[in-house]
């Protein structure tokens, strides 16, 4: 793999295929903890650590034991089991060793479990870089690019998102609209405008 | 009359979808057809049920601390089980689906009602309230899925509805996808108003 | 207890390993017995969406005969012991994720039929490879496949785009021609 296929794949999972607004993963920190500009980027820091890390070990498991003894069907159970445990263990090392980071950082970090971009990332790869049950060529750097590459695009999308959302408390919007359905609107407009990468010719 | 409360509850006074706001992801991402909506509905109502009798049963046995990792391992056993039947059964709409199929394991609805309801309630509640919620769920995602085929397609259940109109691409896409379910929930809002 | 907190630590800790690991292995059995149960109807619900699309792309045959060269799988047709073409599966690289196809080509490498057997392209873009416009009976992008020699195949030339999906509608053409032009040389059947 070049370069340039990284980049590909960079690109194509931070703009054109968006996490957050085009594929629909990781929908409920976006309209939960978007209110604010500081809350919203360590959320997106914190997702990107896990997905990149989720995505790593959730590809030796599919490769080295999933895969070899025909384990297939419980993809689903080892790699949500994976990442809870995962997070947990990043939780209580966080807390222990780095106390101010965890202060930034720590309330976000059981939400993580159950956010769909974690388990969404590491199922795609498999759907993605595994033919005929076998790993493509470069397949674990792709898996890990492409983890790291969603993180990114959540994170954008989570500070575009909150950075609208300060400004929108000072307008006057119709009550039955207010919060909620209001950052879906936004949202929508949003994706509208990345739909505009999708075009994109790489 | 409590049993039918708890089943009740779910259809719209805390439904799911427009009221509390959960499991936002499938609702978007497989609203595109009536089917795929009714599909992931019906997936999502067993993975509730089954998962919430079970949540219910081992209620008193697990320990506090390791509760979320227990439930998650009931809610992915029964996922797979759905995952596996409709791959058997439907294979079809197993295929339009997709991952969202595995990701109702992360969907919020269902860890949520374990964690508040089943977790806490003997399992005749849990089931009353997990059938509840299901249905709450699958009648909002059919809802959603009506409006985003009709006007973005042109159809419903794959039938042509009318073709004299050219449908706009966008609400079949993920910013249709988004419209629909802010505006749902405003006029929910309006409707009856959250009292807060 | 107070003054032995790490005995009790470690009670605790073997209780909880215990509760987790018994509904694990309780959940793995119920799975591994779904399993067994629902495998042979998922392999024959393949077999028979294989079987459906071989109808579709080679009408005419009555047999087919299962062949592989290099890594791409075939199927050979025949009409009353008469071999009149082959099947080959082909896997495209779409938008997102695999596209799998059945292509039907006659021994001169006509294009008989293409059938997409599986793909998860973005719905209302990339899913209309398997649109059918109202009134026809088959998807209209991949009928275009049909009559045309593999070779010869071109984006926009002799092929239209579907709208908004450039990147699928080249995905799947250059599947087609590659595997085809693989399995043509592979199998030494370079009749052109």
């Amino acid at each position: 793999m070049d370069i340039a296929g990284f980049l590909t794949i960079l690109i194509s999972v931070i703009f054109v295929n968006n996490f957050i607004l085009s594929r629909f993963l990781g929908l409920c920190p976006f309209i939960g903890v978007s209110k604010q500009l500081g809350p919203a980027v360590s959320m997106g820091l914190a997702v990107t650590f896990v997905i990149t890390t989720a995505s790593t070990i959730t590809w030796f498991i599919y490769t080295f034991i999933l895969l070899p003894f025909h384990l297939e069907y419980l993809r689903t159970i080892s790699f949500i089991l994976v990442i809870a445990s995962f997070v947990q263990f990043t939780e209580i090392v966080v807390q222990k060793k780095f106390p101010p980071l965890y202060k930034a950082f720590g309330v976000y970090l059981p939400l993580i479990t159950v956010n769909c971009s974690v388990l969404g990332a590491a199922v795609l790869n498999t759907d993605m870089f595994f033919l005929h049950g076998k790993p493509i060529a470069g397949s674990l750097i792709k898996s890990i690019v492409q983890g790291f590459g969603a993180g990114v695009g959540f994170t954008l999308a989570m500070l575009l998102m909150a950075g609208i959302r300060e400004r929108l408390e000072y307008a006057e919007v119709p009550a039955c609209l207010k919060d909620i359905p209001i950052t879906f609107i936004v949202g929508s407009l949003m994706s509208l405008a990345f739909l505009g990468f999708s075009g994109f010719k790489i | 009359m409590h049993l039918a409360h708890h089943f009740i509850k779910g259809l719209w006074k805390e439904n799911p979808t427009f009221r509390l706001v959960l499991g936002l992801c499938p609702t978007l991402a497989v609203s595109t057809s009536v089917m795929n909506g009714l599909g992931m509905g019906i997936a999502a109502t067993f993975v509730l049920v089954g998962a919430n009798i079970f949540v219910s049963l081992v209620r008193n046995i697990v320990p506090e601390k390791v509760r979320i990792p227990c439930f998650i391992v009931i809610i992915a056993t029964f996922v797979t089980i759905a995952d596996l039947c409709m791959k058997a059964f439907t294979p079809a709409l197993s295929r339009s689906l997709g991952m969202f199929v595995p990701l109702i394991v992360v969907n919020c609805i269902v860890l949520g009602r374990a964690e508040a309801f089943s977790s806490k309630e003997p399992p005749i509640r849990s089931i009353f309230d997990a059938l509840g919620m299901g249905v709450g769920f699958t009648w909002a995602l059919t809802a959603i899925s009506a409006i985003r085929e009709l006007l973005g397609n042109g159809t419903i259940m794959g039938y042509y509805v009318s073709r004299s109109f050219e449908p706009p691409l966008f609400m079949i896409l993920a910013p249709g996808a988004l419209l629909t379910i802010g505006v749902l929930i405003g006029i929910t809002n309006l409707i009856s108003p959250k009292r807060n | 207890m107070a003054e032995r907190p790490k005995n009790s630590d470690l009670k605790q800790l073997l209780r909880f390993g215990m509760v987790l690991s018994s509904i694990c292995l309780a959940a793995t059995f119920v799975l591994a017995l779904t399993y067994k149960v629902t495998r042979p109807k998922i392999e024959e619900q393949q077999k028979m969406a294989e079987q459906a699309a071989l109808k579709l792309i080679m009408p005419d045959a009555d047999g087919f005969k299962t062949g592989k060269t290099g890594d791409i799988e075939y199927y050979e047709a025949y009409k009353s012991g008469k071999l009149i073409g082959y099947c080959v599966k082909a896997v495209g690289t779409g938008y997102s994720g695999f596209i799998r196809m059945l292509v039907g080509i006659t021994p001169d490498g006509t294009i008989t039929g293409l059938e997409v057997l599986e793909q998860s392209e973005t719905p209302g873009l990339g899913a209309k490879v398997k649109e059918i416009k109202p009134g026809a009976h088959e998807p209209w992008f991949t009928a275009q496949f049909a009559g045309k020699k593999a070779s010869d195949l071109e984006l926009r030339k002799n092929i239209d785009s579907i709208t908004g999906a450039t990147i699928t509608s080249k995905a799947v053409l250059t599947a087609v021609k590659e595997t085809i032009a693989k399995f043509l040389s592979g199998t030494g059947k370079q009749s052109f």
